[in-house]
């Protein structure tokens, strides 16, 4: 089985790229393989049609307003997406957005 | 409890009724492709304003050591061919990012940006002679900056020349791109360019107005036919609103653009009152869970970046003072002032947690958020503490940009501290030594003092909200003990 990929994106990609550290430290003591990153909202239309399309994406509750747009281009690539949740976001809760992440992608 | 309801209602106010228009404001094609747009020319603004600083140190032996070896004129010239072309650079990415956002191949839409943006402006440039003759003119000066003949000598030698050579010598010269409107003052204008490029580029696209090659033609060559039309048909408009101007008003769209649009627009968001409003509606979008520090930005930069580069350029000539035009407000006001250890100003909050909290939750988040605080970014803060939503701590949060803002604005305008000088440091650039870049020692010492305003707004409200939480914690724990007597019965 190839490694699921895990997308983050926030405005900028920056405070995303604290919680996936959190995500990863959380999967590695699960033992699990994920492949987690981080990037800005701008980019997601290019990685969602570029090669490697990522198999799940989150959004940073920062750019909810962004998340009607998202869920299209999610559509079109044909994967699950959320925005992550505030208080999860807020504490870097690496393990519960590990497990949301994981949910989307069993469904 | 009213108190909680009453602000439910006025949220939900907001939820419904304010947030879904700007929202969808923020979200059209052209404010998306703006914001986007934008950010291609960033890296050469920050390479470019290096240069900058390079070439004209704000020390005065190394300033004059630079000259003398000849660097000031190489560094120049690397910050007028990045930093000083900022608008080419924005009318490219504006028009690539829109046309990207629909689907289709970008770059050349991009291109045909720029050449629309060119063919657009006049290519020469007044002859400085010109400027110089008449009574108002500013006469000939030598390098040390004092007038060796006046204008209306100047004028008086030239109208003894024989006619051929006045004309000759007053004729504006041609050949060349005024790199004029290629930087700061070609902002809006090449904003409005890369928009309306993007716009009727997809458009005409998406109607299928292109070269349809057989399917034998290799696609990497069909590929460039795709462009032709759509760039055809930008190109002639863009050449017939050049000849418009240029026959019936003497003039170009830019100079237009620029007088009735861009100094407005500049004036306006150089002012006390703009720097109010945009520090208050930072802290405005957060508060409701929207990234405050991205759709202002989206917004304003267009206008800030050029008063920071008109900063640029008065720092390079060594006239940067208020008294010479330069501008309270810019882009690194914003990014450095504003929103200083990330939108809000928490810094208070970093050092409250670190002095006096007792609660188990303000601990642990001040705990995540204090190396993030260093870089501007706060969102464990914004989400974990939370201030999202949260009343306790609502009133400091607005109010502390405000007063930096109106405060910051005071101190530059009457001189205290110098103008912000044009250096663009970008906004993850820790506090203090941002400072320093954007304005020198004294800035720097003006931010410390803005940090500590900070601290003092935050302090009373996070120590209340700290008692609440102490409090909620302490009846969690008696809870849960008490259940856990019970379970044991």
């Amino acid at each position: 089985m190839t490694k699921k990929i895990i997308m983050l994106a926030c405005a900028g990609g920056m405070s995303t790229s604290l919680l996936v550290t959190k995500m990863k430290a959380a999967a590695k003591a699960n033992n699990e393989d994920y492949q987690i990153f981080a990037t800005g909202a701008a980019e997601i239309h290019d990685r969602l049609t570029g090669e490697a399309c990522p198999d799940v994406l989150l959004l940073g509750p920062q750019i909810r307003y962004i998340a009607d747009k998202a869920q299209v281009i999610a559509d079109e690539a044909g994967i699950p997406m959320a925005v992550i949740n505030m208080h999860d976001y807020g504490t870097m809760n690496g393990v519960n957005v590990l497990n949301t992440a994981k949910q989307l992608l069993e469904k | 409890m009213d108190d909680t309801q009453s602000n439910s209602a006025f949220s939900n106010f907001i939820n419904n009724k304010i947030l879904p228009p700007v929202m969808k404001f923020v979200n059209t094609k052209p404010v998306k492709a703006l914001q986007d747009g934008m950010v291609y020319a960033l890296p050469f603004i920050i390479i470019g304003s290096v240069f900058l600083i390079l070439s004209n140190v704000p020390i005065p032996a190394v300033a004059a050591a630079m000259k003398a070896s000849g660097w000031s004129a190489f560094f120049n010239q690397a910050y007028t061919a990045t930093f000083g072309i900022m608008a080419l650079w924005a009318s490219i990415g504006i028009a690539y990012v829109y046309v990207r956002n629909e689907g289709y191949e970008a770059l050349p839409a991009g291109l045909t940006s720029m050449a629309a943006f060119l063919i657009l402006q006049s290519l020469n440039i007044a002859n400085p002679l010109v400027a110089a003759m008449g009574k108002a003119g500013t006469g000939i000066t030598n390098a040390a900056g004092s007038t060796v003949m006046s204008g209306a000598a100047v004028q008086a030698n030239i109208d003894k020349l024989p006619h051929a050579l006045q004309g000759f010598l007053t004729a504006p010269v041609t050949g060349v791109i005024n790199i004029t409107w290629l930087g700061g003052q070609g902002m809006i204008a090449a904003i409005i360019c890369g928009i309306l490029v993007g716009w009727a580029y997809s458009a005409m696209i998406r109607k299928g107005w292109k070269i349809t090659l057989p399917e034998q033609v290799p696609s990497s060559v069909a590929n460039q036919f795709t462009a032709m039309i759509p760039a055809g048909v930008i190109l002639i408009v863009s050449l017939l609103i050049y000849a418009a101007f240029s026959a019936f008003g003497n003039t170009d769209v830019l100079q237009l653009i620029y007088k009735l649009l861009q100094t407005p627009l500049q004036g306006l968001s150089d002012s006390f009152g703009g720097a109010i409003i945009i520090a208050f509606l930072v802290p405005f979008f957060w508060f409701f869970g929207v990234h405050g520090g991205l759709i202002m930005g989206g917004i304003t930069s267009g206008i800030l970046i050029p008063n920071t580069f008109d900063n640029a350029a008065l720092y390079k000539a060594g006239k940067l003072t208020i008294g010479q035009g330069a501008h309270v407000v810019t882009n690194e006001f914003y990014n450095n002032f504003i929103n200083l250890t990330g939108s809000g100003i928490t810094l208070g909050l970093v050092v409250f947690t670190l002095v006096a909290a007792h609660s188990v939750q303000f601990k642990t988040i001040g705990k995540i958020e204090l190396v993030p605080a260093l870089f501007n970014i706060n969102e464990p803060f914004l989400f974990g503490l939370p201030i999202v939503m949260n009343p306790f701590l609502a009133i400091p949060f607005f109010l502390t940009p405000v007063i930096v803002a109106a405060s910051t604005y005071l101190v530059i305008r009457f001189g205290i501290v110098p103008p912000l000088n044009g250096f663009a440091a970008p906004w993850t650039t820790p506090a203090i030594i941002s400072g320093f870049l954007i304005g020198g020692w004294k800035m720097a010492i003006w931010q410390t003092i803005t940090l500590l305003m900070s601290v003092g707004i935050y302090f009373p409200f996070a120590k209340k909200y700290d008692a609440v939480l102490t409090k909620q914690e302490h009846d969690k724990e008696v809870a849960e003990a008490a259940g856990n007597a019970e379970a044991a019965k």
